[in-house]
C-alpha cells in the first residue's frame, strides 16, 4: 500500500495498553483521511451515548493522506470526539509539522481511549509510545508547552498537539493546539483535560513514499508556482481578515453581539489596518507555500507584545462583535485565546453575550468579581479592559468566567432557569456551537447550511454562504434550489476536510475553483499518492460519504429534526443599519429550507438517512445501526 | 454622471486608495468602469484585472450598493448615478 | 567562528522571505535518496522564534573544519567548488566533522552511519533543487561577494535615493 501503512495505533489511557489495529485498503478508499476518517474511527470506538467528558469518549486522530509529500497545503489532519460543548460530534482539522511528523511515524491514525489517573503527555516515538509525566507542563500555555517539551526531550523536530490550562480546567470550548494552528472548534480541549492528557507528541523518522513520484512532484511543483499568483493574492497579502471589509459593506459583519452587521470603526479593525499598522510577518503551516498566517503584535499600549496570527474568524469574535475597535486589544484577545487554548471564536460570542447581558441590566457589576477587580466591573461593549478580564476569567474559570466556561447555550439556560430571564434570546449558537462572522439574516442559503450542520453553527463545514455572497442566488430571499444548493457546497468542502487538503488552494489546479475545475486534480493527486485509479465521481463520493458518517453519528446519538435550528437572534431581530437590514430568517422559511435540504440529501422528511443510501456508499454497518 | 468606486482588499494594498468619485460618460457601461481603473491603476492589472483590462480576475468581485454581486452578464449594463462599487478580493474565510 | 570564503558559492536563505514550510527539506530529501524525509534532508529549516525562520545549508567554508576535524582524512573540499564530499569507504560516522560545523549543516545518517551534507545538486543540470522548488524564492546559490553587491545596491537605491 502506498500513501497508508494500514495501521491504526490504540492508545488506553487507564491501562496503559497499546495495541494496532490494521485496516484493509478498501477502508482506507471509503473514508481517506481527515474529518471522515477521524469521524469513522470515532463511530467505531466511542462508547454510544457517553458523557463526552467520560472515559467511553475516545480522542480520534486521521491524518491526511498528502500529509510528509510536497503536495501543497496537504499537511494536515483530523480530530473526532464527540463534543462536551455541543454534545454532538466534535470533528476539527489542524494542519502542518504535527501531521508531517504524525506521517513519518507510519501510523495513518490514532484512538486514544479511557482516561489517565494522573496528569500525562504522550510520545509517540516512530513505533514507540511513551506516557511521561506531565506536572511540571501544567498551567503552561500552548506554545510554552510545545518548547518545553521539545527541550525536555533535547530533539527540535518533535511535534506536538497540546492542550492549554483552558483545557486543563475544563472550558467546555478549549482546543488543542499544535505549532501555532489549533484543531479549534467544539472543545477538544475539555475532552483532552477530562483525560489529563496535556499534550500528544510526535517524532517520526520513516520516510514517506508515493505510488507515482514523478507526477506527485511535477503536478506539486505546477500548483506551488500557480499558488504565488492572483489566485491567492488574498489570503498572502492581507489574509482572511480581508473579510472584515466584505462583510461590513454586505452588512453581514457581526457587530455587538449580532444586533447590527455594520460596525461604525470597521475600517480600524480590518485586515488592511491590522496589515498596515500591526503586520510583523506572514509564515505557513508545513508543505504550504501560500503562506496566509498574519503573524500581528501590538506595537504599542497596554497590550504592547502581545502577538499571534489573526484570523478573520477570530477577529470578528473579539473586535466589532464586541464593540471594540482597537486592534491591539483584539491581538490581546486572541493572544489569550490561543495560549489559554481555547476557541477565540465562542470566547468572543460568550462574552458579547455576558456584555449585552449586562447591558440590559440583567448582570450587574458584582457579577464581574474577581482577583483582579474585587469590586467587580462594568463590561459594556467596547470596553477592552473588561473583554481581556473576562477572557482571562474563562480561561482560568474564575467567577463568573466559570458560567461562561459552558458556552452560550448552557450558560443562557442556566441563568435563565435562575433568574428567569429570557437571556437564550442573544445566546449566539446552533447546537451551542458558538455562530461564525457571517450572518444569515442577509444569507438565506447560508442559513440553511448553518442550521443542519452536523457540528452546530460552523460556516467552514457548510459553506453555503458561496452562491449567497457571490451573486448565484438571491441572498434576501428564498426558493426550491437552496436544500440542494446547501447540501451541494457541504459536500464540496467535504472533500476538503477529508484528504485534507486547505481549500485556500481551490482555484490553483486549473484556474477554476468549482468541481471540474479541482476534482480531476485531485482525483490526480490521490492516484499519485497510493496507485488507485479514482476519478472524479469517486472523489465527488468522498465528500458525501465524509458528511454521511458525521450525521449518522449524530441520529445514534440521540439528533432530531428540532436540533437543526438557529438562534433566536437570527429568527426575530432584524437588523435596522446597513445593506442587510430589515430581515430575519422566519421559522416558516427555516422548517421549509430544511425539508428542502433533506430532501436533496434523499433522506427521510425528518432527516433520517434510508438504509439504501447507506448502502450505496458502502456502509453497511451504518446502514444496519441507524438506516431506515 | 458620477458613480463612488470603493476599494477593499487587494485593490486597496495595490492602489493605495479608500474611495473616488469616478465620473463617467453617459451610456458607460461596467466594463468601461473597469476599464477606466485599469487604466488610472495599472497595478491591478493582472492582480484584480485580467490582462484583457476589461473583465475581473476569478476572486474578484463588484458589489452593488452593498446589496449583491454584479455577475458576468450584467457587464455592460450601465451603472445608474450616484451607484456605488465595491471591488472585493471574495471570499476570503478562516 | 570560520567565515565562508569570498569565492565559493554557497546556499543561503533569506529569512525575511522564509515562511518555514520545510518544502525544500522534502526535495532534497526526496532528490537523494527517493523519499520524503526532512530527518535526512541536507538543508535544514530552523525556526529560533514563532517568526525568526530560516534555513541552513553548507556554506563551503575556506579551510572547512569539518576536513579539517576529520580523524580518518575522510572527508575533502573541492579547491573549484568548495563542495565537501565524502569518502563512504573512509568514514566511520564519528561525528567529529558535526562538532567542528559551526553551522550545523552536516548530519550523520543513523542507517548508513555516514556523514552527509549538502553537495549543491551538482551531479544535476539544473544545480539545487530546493532552490528551484522553494515558493517564496527565499533560496540562493550565491557568493559573499555577490551577497554584498547586492546589499551596496539596495542601500544605494533604496536608502540613498529612496525608491
Amino acid at each position: 500500500m502506498y500513501g497508508y501503512t494500514g495501521k491504526i495505533l490504540h492508545i488506553d489511557l487507564g491501562t496503559r495498553k497499546t495495541w494496532i489495529e490494521e485496516k484493509p485498503e478498501s477502508w482506507y478508499k471509503l473514508y481517506i483521511g481527515g474529518v471522515s476518517m477521524a469521524a469513522r474511527l470515532l463511530w467505531e470506538n466511542i462508547e454510544v451515548g457517553c458523557d463526552p467528558l467520560s472515559p467511553g469518549n475516545p480522542i480520534c486522530i486521521a491524518n491526511g493522506i498528502f500529509a510528509g509529500t510536497p503536495v501543497p497545503v496537504g499537511g494536515k489532519y483530523g480530530l473526532a470526539s464527540k463534543s462536551p460543548l455541543t454534545g454532538w460530534i466534535g470533528d476539527s482539522l489542524s494542519g502542518s509539522w504535527f501531521s508531517v511528523a504524525l506521517k513519518r511515524t507510519g501510523w495513518d491514525g490514532m484512538v486514544i481511549h479511557g482516561a489517565s489517573d494522573n496528569w500525562i503527555t504522550l510520545l509517540i516515538d516512530d513505533e514507540r509510545v511513551q506516557f511521561r509525566d506531565a506536572t511540571k507542563l501544567l498551567g503552561l500555555g500552548t506554545y510554552a508547552t510545545e518548547e518545553a517539551i521539545r527541550d525536555e526531550l533535547a530533539d527540535d523536530q518533535i511535534r506536538s498537539a497540546t492542550i492549554g490550562p483552558a483545557g486543563e480546567n475544563g472550558v467546555l470550548f478549549a482546543n488543542v493546539t499544535n505549532d501555532g494552528r489549533q484543531a479549534g472548534r467544539t472543545g477538544h480541549g475539555a475532552v483532552w483535560g477530562s483525560k489529563k492528557l496535556k499534550a500528544i507528541s510526535v517524532r517520526g523518522t520513516h520516510g514517506v513514499t508515493v505510488a507515482d513520484p514523478e507526477t506527485l512532484m511535477k503536478m506539486s511543483f505546477d500548483i506551488s508556482e500557480t499558488s504565488q499568483g492572483p489566485y491567492t493574492s488574498k489570503y498572502r497579502l492581507l489574509g482572511t481578515a480581508t473579510n472584515v471589509l466584505n462583510m461590513n459593506k454586505l452588512g453581514l459583519l457581526p457587530t455587538r453581539n449580532y444586533q447590527e452587521g455594520t460596525f461604525e470603526d470597521a475600517e480600524l479593525v480590518s485586515g488592511e489596518y491590522l496589515e498596515e499598522h500591526y503586520k510583523v510577518k506572514k509564515i505557513a503551516c508545513a508543505q504550504c507555500p501560500i503562506a496566509c498566517e498574519q503573524m500581528s503584535a501590538a506595537a504599542d499600549g497596554p497590550y504592547k507584545g502581545a502577538m499571534t496570527g489573526i484570523e478573520y474568524e477570530c477577529l470578528f469574535a473579539n473586535g466589532p462583535n464586541l464593540g471594540i475597535n482597537d486592534l491591539r486589544a483584539v491581538i490581546k484577545l486572541i493572544e489569550t485565546c490561543d495560549q489559554g487554548g481555547m476557541d477565540a471564536m465562542s470566547g468572543g460570542v460568550t462574552v458579547s453575550w455576558a456584555m449585552e447581558t449586562f447591558e440590559r441590566g440583567i448582570f450587574t457589576k458584582e457579577d464581574f468579581k474577581c482577583a483582579k477587580y474585587p469590586e467587580g466591573f462594568e463590561p459594556n461593549f467596547g470596553n477592552a479592559e473588561a473583554a481581556v478580564t473576562l477572557m482571562e476569567m474563562i480561561r482560568d474559570r474564575e467567577g463568573i468566567g466559570d458560567l461562561l466556561s459552558k458556552g452560550t447555550r448552557r450558560a443562557s439556560a442556566i441563568v435563565d432557569a435562575e433568574r428567569g430571564t429570557e437571556t437564550y434570546k442573544w445566546a449566539m449558537n446552533s447546537k451551542g456551537l458558538e455562530s461564525p462572522g457571517y450572518d444569515a439574516r442577509g444569507l438565506k442559503t447560508f442559513a440553511v447550511g448553518i442550521a443542519v450542520g452536523t457540528r452546530g453553527g460552523c460556516h467552514n463545514r457548510t459553506a453555503a454562504y458561496d452562491p449567497d455572497i457571490q451573486g448565484e442566488v438571491d441572498r434576501f430571499s428564498i426558493d426550491d434550489t437552496r436544500g440542494r444548493l446547501a447540501a451541494r457546497t457541504e459536500e464540496y468542502a467535504a472533500v476538503y476536510d477529508t484528504l485534507p487538503l486547505c481549500k485556500f488552494i481551490r482555484r490553483c489546479f486549473t484556474g477554476k475553483a468549482d468541481r471540474a475545475g479541482a476534482w480531476p486534480a485531485i482525483a490526480a493527486l490521490i492516484n499519485a499518492t497510493t496507485g488507485w485509479e479514482f476519478e472524479y465521481d469517486d472523489v465527488d463520493l468522498i465528500g458525501v460519504r465524509a458528511h454521511t458518517i458525521k450525521k449518522a453519528f449524530n441520529i445514534r446519538e440521540g439528533w432530531t429534526r428540532a436540533d437543526d435550528d438557529l438562534p433566536y437572534r437570527w429568527k426575530h431581530d432584524p437588523m435596522t443599519k446597513g445593506a442587510s437590514a430589515g430581515h430575519v430568517v422566519t421559522d416558516e422559511e427555516l422548517e421549509y429550507l430544511k425539508d428542502l435540504y433533506y430532501e436533496a440529501k434523499g433522506w427521510t422528511p425528518e432527516g433520517l438517512i434510508p438504509k439504501e443510501k447507506l448502502l450505496e456508499l458502502g456502509m453497511d454497518d451504518v446502514a444496519e445501526e441507524i438506516g431506515v | 454622471m458620477n458613480i463612488l468606486v470603493e476599494f477593499v482588499g487587494v485593490s486597496r494594498v495595490l492602489t493605495g486608495e479608500q474611495n473616488l468619485t469616478l465620473p463617467l460618460a453617459p451610456d458607460s457601461s461596467y466594463r468601461d468602469v473597469i476599464r477606466q481603473l485599469g487604466a488610472r491603476f495599472p497595478a491591478l492589472i493582472g492582480q484584480v484585472i485580467a490582462l484583457d483590462g476589461e473583465t475581473l480576475l476569478p476572486e474578484n468581485q463588484i458589489a452593488l450598493n452593498g446589496k449583491r454581486m454584479l455577475q458576468l452578464s450584467e457587464m455592460d449594463a450601465s451603472p445608474a448615478e450616484g451607484e456605488r462599487l465595491t471591488f472585493m478580493s471574495i471570499l476570503a474565510g478562516g | 567562528m570560520v567565515a565562508s570564503t569570498s569565492k565559493y558559492k554557497y546556499i543561503t536563505c533569506d529569512p525575511e522571505k522564509c515562511i518555514g514550510c520545510q518544502l525544500c527539506e522534502y526535495i532534497c530529501s526526496f532528490t537523494k535518496i527517493g523519499e520524503f524525509n526532512t530527518y535526512r534532508s541536507r538543508i535544514r529549516t530552523v525556526r529560533a522564534e514563532e517568526i525568526l525562520i530560516t534555513a541552513v545549508a553548507c556554506r563551503t567554508c575556506e579551510n572547512a573544519p569539518c576536513v579539517i576535524a576529520c580523524t580518518r582524512d575522510a572527508l575533502t573540499q573541492d579547491p573549484n567548488t568548495g563542495i565537501i564530499h565524502i569518502n563512504a569507504e573512509r568514514c566511520d560516522g564519528c561525528a567529529w566533522c558535526i562538532e567542528a560545523c559551526d553551522f550545523g549543516a552536516i548530519s550523520i545518517n543513523p542507517a548508513t552511519k555516514l556523514a552527509e551534507i549538502c553537495d549543491q545538486c551538482e551531479e544535476l543540470e539544473d544545480g539545487p533543487q530546493c532552490v528551484i522548488w522553494c515558493p517564496k524564492d527565499a533560496l540562493e546559490l550565491t557568493t559573499p561577494d555577490q551577497r554584498a553587491q547586492r546589499a551596496r545596491r539596495k542601500l544605494a537605491t533604496e536608502d540613498v535615493l529612496g525608491m
